[in-house]
């Protein structure tokens, strides 16, 4: 089969599948060189051979799949040790250690989290807001039939809406008929109020002050961030399991923590400049925090947003930087935005944190 | 132990301490990588479990990559989660704007995209398997790729739910030889001819349950109300023992039937001149489960990493093989091998058995 080689060692028995038949061979083999020598067999290079993590001694060749070369029993020493050794945990595991890859591995995945969670933030602050804008049509359309929709009051809400907000960042502003006193922001600039803070709101500077928060909210592009950390991290640890879970959920928490501490504080800087007093928004978080105040501490501690008092005390502070307050809205077009939903009062309100 | 599978064409000779040092470094690493290390993980434990595996004296092997199971769970990532998170927004988008059929029609679509997915996920990954399996130098594989195949899992498994799921044994056993008749290893393909008659008996002990529990909710209530004392707790009890016993009929009930299903769809599988056979039990079934559950709560959960060894090690010990086998005429396969590994599968989360 090939020109007989002057083999350098014994012969030593091996068995041999040949990836063509299922037939084993038993046969011998030698070393010569740099190649293995086969009775029967072409002789293969040494440094074709891969060890084979499976049971006894094993080797196979990458190029010819299902090739199989064993040994029933330990060859001598010379020639084990010229045949590849064995692959552990694979590829640079083994060159390192465990202990050592592990060690490394571990402070990788903080710098990806770290990094990613960065990366995010400042892919979210690159993308036009053209295009958030966009997302944002495709997503709410023109807030559906549930859309209070008056031309007198949207008139008062948008003018109240541009006193509010800098040139930069248009918004729109919508209300639905749903009972909650909330208000949302959405991609690319809309902010929808309901219903139940209208209704509950005790004059216009509450709306304001609300309204001013979603579009602090708007302006930090906090809606696209939160978008884009959900979706990047659960990329990265979907495959994590559980504890990977709690992780996220409480990375996401405090995130949401520092954005609504950043969306209040322009929230007050808009109200200051527009000359609306920040104190009917502290009453409004008082009467939140009476509903608060029922939540044990774990969930204040866990919940998205800044417990009420702290909040208050805050808007409270910035009271005397508004010296001589304008009404956010006279009575006439408050009436207005106080009809957009029509006459009937929603029954059944539950709240929920805006 | 090993009396048990003596007269076995396969016999398992794994041992669990052999295991666990391999068990828990995947664990280790898996936990560091954030999980990524999963996909050689899983590589480890077949190419142990697999080598562990004789047939006819001669053990399987596994040749699978971590790396290529890795690609698969990136390219299902980028083409079906990303479509899907995009197919969320555009039917919130719909249903804001108050075009409820067509947000309906959307999803209907999308489901029955994810069934045809489904079908498609489990030939690809049996093929994948097969294709990665070697004994004696020879695997397995085929050069179907399974798009015809996952298009008849979808109209069968629809026509299977129709009229009260009568026909889920059909379509079970049906589909099993769809998929094996595509299948080969060696030169040699593999023959279905699993039958539904033998197994519908078990299955319509599924539509027994609502009557039984329907007779025992009501003597419950019949024989306890009694308008002239206040509600008595014990009753509450009652039901939530009885919610609970509902569930574990439901358990129970499903695995007298899949017990049925694989003894008859295994047994009546065929390469060439051998006949494959499967002989796990009811009652062993259920020995396998509780053994989960206790090893599970014992090791306040890290026995998890034991299940997969227990499942295979399951598997092969009730596996047998009767006939014979040309060692010369099996030659190696020509198929095509799958570049990727079983990522669609990994996405619907489910075995390939
Ligand atoms: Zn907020």
């Amino acid at each position: 089969m090939s020109e007989p080689s002057e083999p350098e060692s014994d012969r030593v028995p091996a068995w041999l599948h040949d990836g063509q038949s299922a037939i084993r061979h038993d046969l011998f083999v030698a070393l010569s060189g740099d190649r293995l020598l086969i009775d029967g067999f072409d002789p293969v290079p040494l440094d074709a051979l891969r060890r084979i993590d499976g049971r006894g001694l094993q080797f196979g060749r990458g190029d010819m799949s299902g090739w199989r070369l064993g040994f029933d029993a330990a060859p001598p020493e010379a020639l084990l040790r010229r045949l590849p050794a064995a692959a552990r945990y694979g590829g640079p595991i083994d060159r390192i250690g465990l202990w050592g890859a592990a060690a490394i591995a571990l402070c990788l995945s903080v710098l990806v989290i770290l990094g990613t969670i960065q990366g995010l933030d400042l892919l979210a602050r690159m993308i036009p807001y053209r295009w958030e804008q966009r997302l944002g049509d495709a997503i709410s359309g023109d807030f559906g039939a549930r859309a209070c929709r008056t031309p007198p009051g949207q008139a008062a809400l948008d003018e109240l809406a541009r006193r509010l907000s800098s040139a930069d960042r248009p918004v729109r502003v919508g209300v639905v008929d749903i009972p909650i006193v909330n208000a949302v922001a959405l991609p690319g600039g809309r902010i929808l109020i309901f219903r139940g803070l209208i209704d509950t709101a005790r004059s216009p500077d509450e709306v304001a002050g609300v309204l001013a928060h979603e579009i602090g909210h708007v302006e930090h592009r906090h809606v696209l961030v939160a978008l884009l950390r959900r979706f990047g991290i659960g990329l990265l640890v979907g495959s994590g399991g559980t504890a990977a879970d709690y992780g996220q959920a409480l990375l996401e928490s405090r995130y949401s923590r520092a954005a609504e501490s950043e969306a209040d504080a322009s929230s007050i800087e808009h109200l200051v400049r527009a000359g609306i007093s920040p104190t009917p928004t502290a009453r409004l978080f008082d009467r939140l925090g009476r509903d608060e105040a029922a939540m044990p501490k774990l969930f204040v501690y866990m919940a998205s947003h800044p417990p009420s008092a702290e909040r208050r005390a805050r808007f409270d502070a910035a009271a005397k930087r508004v010296p001589h307050p304008r009404p956010s809205l006279d009575p006439a077009r408050w009436a207005a935005v106080r009809a957009m939903c029509g006459k009937t009062k929603a029954k059944d309100q539950f709240e929920l944190r805006f | 132990m090993a009396d048990d599978q003596a007269g076995s064409a396969f016999r398992f000779n794994g041992n669990w301490r052999e295991f666990a040092p391999i068990a828990f470094t995947n664990l280790l690493l898996m936990i560091v990588t954030l999980g990524i290390y999963r996909f050689w993980a899983k590589t480890r434990e077949r190419r142990y479990l697999w080598s562990r595996t004789d047939f006819i004296g001669d053990p399987l092997e596994w040749t699978g990559t971590g790396l290529e199971l890795f690609i698969g769970f990136l390219l299902v990532a980028l083409l079906l989660f990303v479509p899907i998170i995009v197919l969320q927004f555009v039917v919130q988008g719909l249903a804001m704007r108050g075009q409820i059929g067509l947000a309906g029609l959307l999803m209907l679509v999308a489901y029955a995209g994810l069934i045809y997915l489904y079908g498609l996920a489990r030939y690809r990954a049996t093929r994948y398997r097969l294709s990665r399996t070697f004994w004696r130098g020879i695997r397995g594989g085929s050069d179907d790729r399974g798009w015809g195949y996952a298009l008849t899992a979808t109209w069968k498994t629809a026509v299977g739910a129709f009229v009260f799921g009568f026909l889920i044994p059909w379509s079970m056993t049906s589909l099993w030889n769809d998929r094996w008749n595509r299948l080969s290893f060696g030169n040699q393909g593999f023959a279905a001819t699993a039958d539904w008659r033998p197994i519908i008996g078990r299955f319509l002990l599924f539509y027994l349950l609502p009557i039984a529990g329907c007779i025992g909710g009501a003597s419950l209530l019949l024989g306890s109300f009694d308008p002239s004392r206040p509600p008595n707790p014990a009753i509450f009890g009652a039901f939530l023992i009885g919610a609970f016993a509902v569930y574990f009929a439901i358990g129970i009930v499903a695995i007298v039937y899949y017990a049925a299903f694989l003894r008859e769809a295994i047994g009546a599988l065929a390469l060439n001149r051998l006949q494959f056979a499967f002989t796990a039990r009811t009652l062993d079934w259920i020995k396998l489960i509780l053994g989960h559950i206790g090893l599970i709560i014992v090791t306040l959960g890290i026995g998890l990493i034991f299940i997969g060894y227990r499942n295979w090690s399951f598997f092969i010990r009730h596996m047998e093989a009767s006939g014979e086998i040309d060692l010369a005429g099996l030659t190696q396969s020509t198929t095509e091998e799958p570049r990727q590994g079983e990522g669609l599968l990994d996405a619907f989360d489910v075995g390939a058995f």
